[in-house]
């Protein structure tokens, strides 16, 4: 396979990488830099497991690849805290009981907070549009949806 | 005020950290040294017979390690019959069966060996319908199941499709229906569907040198894997080690072995280098395992004022190409086909039958959220042939303490009566009428689901707690942690217990090699059965901690009391408190067990003795089970005329939770359940043709999203029925929180409408037409 070199920055590290030109972005976060937090639960885009933020903006990590991110700012779960310093939205699934099995939670967490970076504080109806591609099997959605309201209300009032 | 500290009180999961900052490590996320990739040949064919495998380009194909065919590995897998091969041998059953395997150093290696298998299929009839299976004229998808080894609670019938005949006798039915002045008869059906737990099935396996078998994987019962593969492999069960990483949703789903087998068979020909198998969503829909269909055929006698006199089902679960657990599932939901209700005649075949589908297993609920389904339609049609109210008919046969069950045995700590009273009355029952039609156009409706299952009896399972120097302790058992909440239930046990901070208690990971023998976690059994190990644990290091405090104290053990709250007392010759005490949360500064043994609590629960066998052909018995749940939910829902969309409103979900133990975990567990309840009502459903799965992929097989679940959800847990054998009273809430919605949205539908729901899931095309009559109905008023 084709390789090209790819120059990204990701959670705030600089990487010049070869990478084939067939790989994904989330093959190459997950397999050449072992950052597993974003995980594949269906390769189609549909399940929003593998979401990471690309220059700001959510993005399937399995329906990208990696030469498309080149020049790009990746940030993933791994790198949404500041060192011990958990991020608003990070506190507060904990907090709020919004994590069951865990496997969607780095993936609806950086979507929510895309969302809101983004709308600051968006009602509850348009967070429940905006985290429609991220799929959850245990929780019903009732928590996070509850979770991300109340963290995106905090951080608006600070 | 509480006779409790931390138990009844919301905790959080000790778990959450890492799973918010993406540090949690599930199996997918493991690569170990010098580990290889396997990929899977599948069938493309649902039934056929294989002419001939040629993999030998494959075997010479880059990076190629391994090659497995089925010949290779005859091991048969069947909990209930053995019938399931590693790797189809001489005919393939389903569409997606694994046929070879290759591992090599990438996956991408594999997977383009894998395209250089030449296979010859010769392509057989598929059996795709569960009634036309039954029918003399079928094919069959096994010549011969008389061949199969079975578990010889089960009967299966030779030169048929039929895995089992279950059959259930209570009273007299045709004198019952003799005597009824009502009898109603309808037949329903449930689609069948998928688990769609976020994260496939995978396993990675390894064979050291002395031909010991070690399988990461997301097993949720990994002790019952041990078991499988060990009478597979014709293993002692001390030769394999299942290591279980966090699980990605289970749901049943994972109860079986699906790839643990095929990374087994890989990596017992790579000298010593693990494989992974990991399975792309496709192959977890084709090849992973189902929530068997069904099709009910019921019959319910009722007298006129209410009294229900008889219920008879002939029912046909759609149990696909191998039987792995689904008789069990046909069994459990024949026992409670007849509803939490008082019923003295009743009569329940079930058959468990083979299709070329894919395969039935366990999943929430395990058969009662559909029986549920089958049994409330009845119960509303019953009321509707009556004129009565469906609640006012339901509260006059429900269960009640000291009944006789439908298999015969004295039922207690029965708490239905309050949750159908709390779930109507969350609801706003009394008085309202059960459709009508909104100022904007739109038909409401409201319906009532109640449900009864059982835990699966006998049982067993145990843990040990570890106290540190520090005062801190580790409980360990093999009870998984699948999203549930296991892990912070046990922990909240043993604070309470012994008095120790919750936050100075930790859980270990499950390894059949170290932590302690578990039967599985399913069946919604793991607060009950292991919260009573777990107390029995904390008795045992009680004793111990005594022990070395009398030691220290230089007194008779006799006179060292522990109290509540983790407090030790030093009492006089009279028994009276001295004054010296110590603090459990104080033991690191204390030094009272500090430089003594080490302290090692261990405690095991079973359910042998008070299970009874029940009689083959009648099913009745003394006791069937540990401990019967039961539940109501009460349900709003809203249909669009036009587009005939269902919109579920609200929810109120009452459950017979016998004492809470964890609010909060609770309540994840009630708001999960209903919106997965819904989305098995409206949305999920396999749709096959010639036993060729149409919908196999996250885009057409719906799971609700965000948007599907904007739903009003009232949680009442019911305490007023604790459970006497129960750790502080309480009963089990995994299974219960969804077995109940899809009865109650279905008869919410059915009242709206003015119909029967004849079949789950609801869509629009089935309700078009009733939603114009209805309107028409309303106009002509």
């Amino acid at each position: 396979m084709f390789k090209k070199e790819i120059n990204i920055m990701v959670n705030n590290e600089h990487y010049v990488r070869e990478v084939a030109v067939n790989r994904t972005l989330l093959e190459f976060l997950r397999e050449d830099l072992g950052l597993t937090g974003a995980k594949e639960g269906c390769n189609e885009g549909e399940c929003g497991a593998c979401t990471v933020l690309v220059d700001g903006k959510p993005v399937n990590s399995c329906l990208m690849l990696a030469v498309e991110a080149d020049g790009s700012y990746i940030l993933t779960i791994e790198g949404l805290a500041k060192g011990d310093l958990l991020h608003p939205l990070q506190q507060a699934f904990i907090d709020e009981g919004a994590v069951q099995c865990g496997f969607c939670t780095p993936g609806m967490i950086m979507t929510a907070k895309a969302i809101l970076d983004e709308y600051g504080n968006p009602s509850e109806k348009e967070i429940r549009k905006l985290m429609e591609g991220n799929l959850c099997r245990c929780t019903g959605y009732t928590r996070v949806i509850k979770t991300v309201k109340k963290t995106a209300e905090a951080l608006a009032a600070k | 005020m509480s006779e409790y500290t931390v138990i009844g009180k919301p905790a959080l999961r000790k778990d959450s950290h890492d799973k918010v900052t993406g540090s949690a490590q599930f199996c997918a996320d493991i690569t170990l040294t010098g580990m290889l990739h396997g990929a899977v040949l599948r069938s493309k064919v649902p039934h056929g017979i294989i002419k001939s495998i040629d993999v030998s380009a494959a075997k010479e194909a880059e990076g190629v390690r391994a090659v497995v065919t089925g010949e290779e590995v005859p091991y048969r897998l069947g909990r209930s019959i053995m019938d399931q091969t590693f790797l189809a041998i001489d005919k393939v059953r389903h569409e997606g069966e694994p046929i070879a395997l290759v591992a090599a150093d990438t996956l991408e290696q594999a997977y383009a060996a894998v395209r250089m298998i030449k296979v010859d299929i010769e392509p057989l009839p598929a059996v795709n319908d569960v009634l036309e299976a039954m029918k003399p004229e079928s094919a069959l998808v096994h010549d011969r199941l008389e061949d199969y080894w079975h578990v010889d609670t089960i009967r299966p019938v030779n030169g048929t499709n039929i895995y089992d005949h279950f059959t259930l006798r209570k009273g007299d039915v045709d004198k019952a229906f003799a005597e009824a002045d009502v009898i109603v008869e309808n037949e329903y059906d449930c689609a069948i569907l998928h688990h769609a737990a976020i994260e496939n099935h995978l396993a990675i396996a390894k064979v050291d040198g002395s031909g010991k078998i070690t399988v990461w994987s997301p097993a949720q019962s990994p002790y019952y894997i041990r078991g499988e593969l060990s009478r597979a492999l014709k293993v002692p069960e001390n030769k394999i080690r299942v290591i279980v990483p966090p699980i990605g949703g289970g749901f049943g789903g994972k109860l079986e072995a699906r790839a643990e087998q095929l990374a087994i068979a890989l990596a017992m020909k790579t000298h010593g280098r693990p494989v992974k198998v990991a399975f792309s969503r496709e192959e977890d829909f084709l090849a992973g395992t189902v929530r068997a269909g069904v099709h009910f055929k019921m019959r319910t006698a009722a007298r006129k004022d209410g009294k229900i006199l008889a219920v008879e089902s002939t029912n046909w679960w759609d149990s696909g190409a191998y039987s792995t657990i689904s008789p069990t599932v046909t069994l459990k939901a024949n026992v409670i086909l007849a509803g939490p209700y008082e019923v003295d005649n009743v009569k329940m075949d079930g058959y468990c039958v083979a299709t070329n589908k894919q395969l039935g297993t366990a999943q929430r609920g395990f058969g009662v959220a559909e029986a549920s389904y089958a049994h409330e339609q009845q119960m509303d049609a019953v009321a509707k042939a009556l004129g009565m109210d469906p609640y006012e008919l339901r509260m006059k046969n429900v269960m009640v303490d000291g009944c006789k069950g439908h298999t015969g045995e004295k039922m207690f700590a029965v708490g239905i009566k309050e949750c159908l009273k709390e779930a109507a009355e969350g609801l706003g029952w009394e008085g309202h009428p059960t459709s009508w039609i909104t100022e904007d156009g739109k038909i409401r409706g409201r319906g009532l689901g109640t449900f009864m299952k059982f835990t699966g009896t006998p049982s067993y399972t145990s843990a040990t707690i570890k106290l540190n120097f520090d005062g801190s302790a580790v409980v360990s058992y093999s009870t998984t942690e699948l999203g549930q909440g296991v892990g912070i239930v046990i922990p909240q046990i043993v604070a309470e217990e012994l008095g120790i901070p919750l936050e100075l208690i930790s859980t270990v990971q499950v390894d059949t090699d170290h932590t302690p023998l578990d039967k599985t976690t399913t069946s919604s059994r793991a607060t009950y059965h292991l919260g009573n190990a777990t107390i029995k644990a904390a008795e045992d290091a009680r004793r111990q901690i005594c022990q070395w405090v009398a030691f220290k104290w230089k007194t008779p053990v006799e006179r060292i009391e522990f109290k509540k709250g983790g407090i030790i007392v030093q009492l006089d010759e009279q028994g009276k408190p001295t004054g010296k005490q110590a603090r459990m949360d104080e033991l690191a500064k204390n030094g009272l067990i500090k430089n003594g043994e080490p302290i090692l609590g261990y405690g095991s629960y079973e359910t042998t003795n008070i299970w009874h066998k029940p009689d083959p052909e009648t099913y009745q018995t003394e006791r069937l089970t540990a401990m019967w749940f039961f539940g109501a939910n009460a349900a709003e829902v809203e249909i669009d005329p036009d587009t005939a969309k269902i919109r579920v409103v609200k929810v109120v979900a009452a459950h017979d939770i016998g004492k809470t133990l964890n609010p909060l975990g609770c309540l994840q567990q009630v708001e999960g359940g209903v919106i997965m309840g819904i989305g098995n009502t409206l949305l999920e459903e396999f749709i096959h043709r010639d036993g060729y799965l149409m919908n196999g992929n996250m885009v057409d097989f719906k799971i609700p999203t965000s948007m599907d679940s904007d739903v009003e959800i009232e949680m009442r847990l019911i305490e007023s029925s604790p459970h006497p054998e129960g750790p502080y009273g309480a009963k089990g809430i995994g299974e219960p929180a969804m077995c109940a919605t899809q009865s109650a949205v279905a008869s919410a539908v059915a009242h709206a409408l003015g119909v029967p729901v004849v079949h789950v899931p609801i869509k629009g095309e089935h309700i078009l037409a009733a939603c114009r009559k209805r309107l028409e109905e309303a106009n002509d008023r």
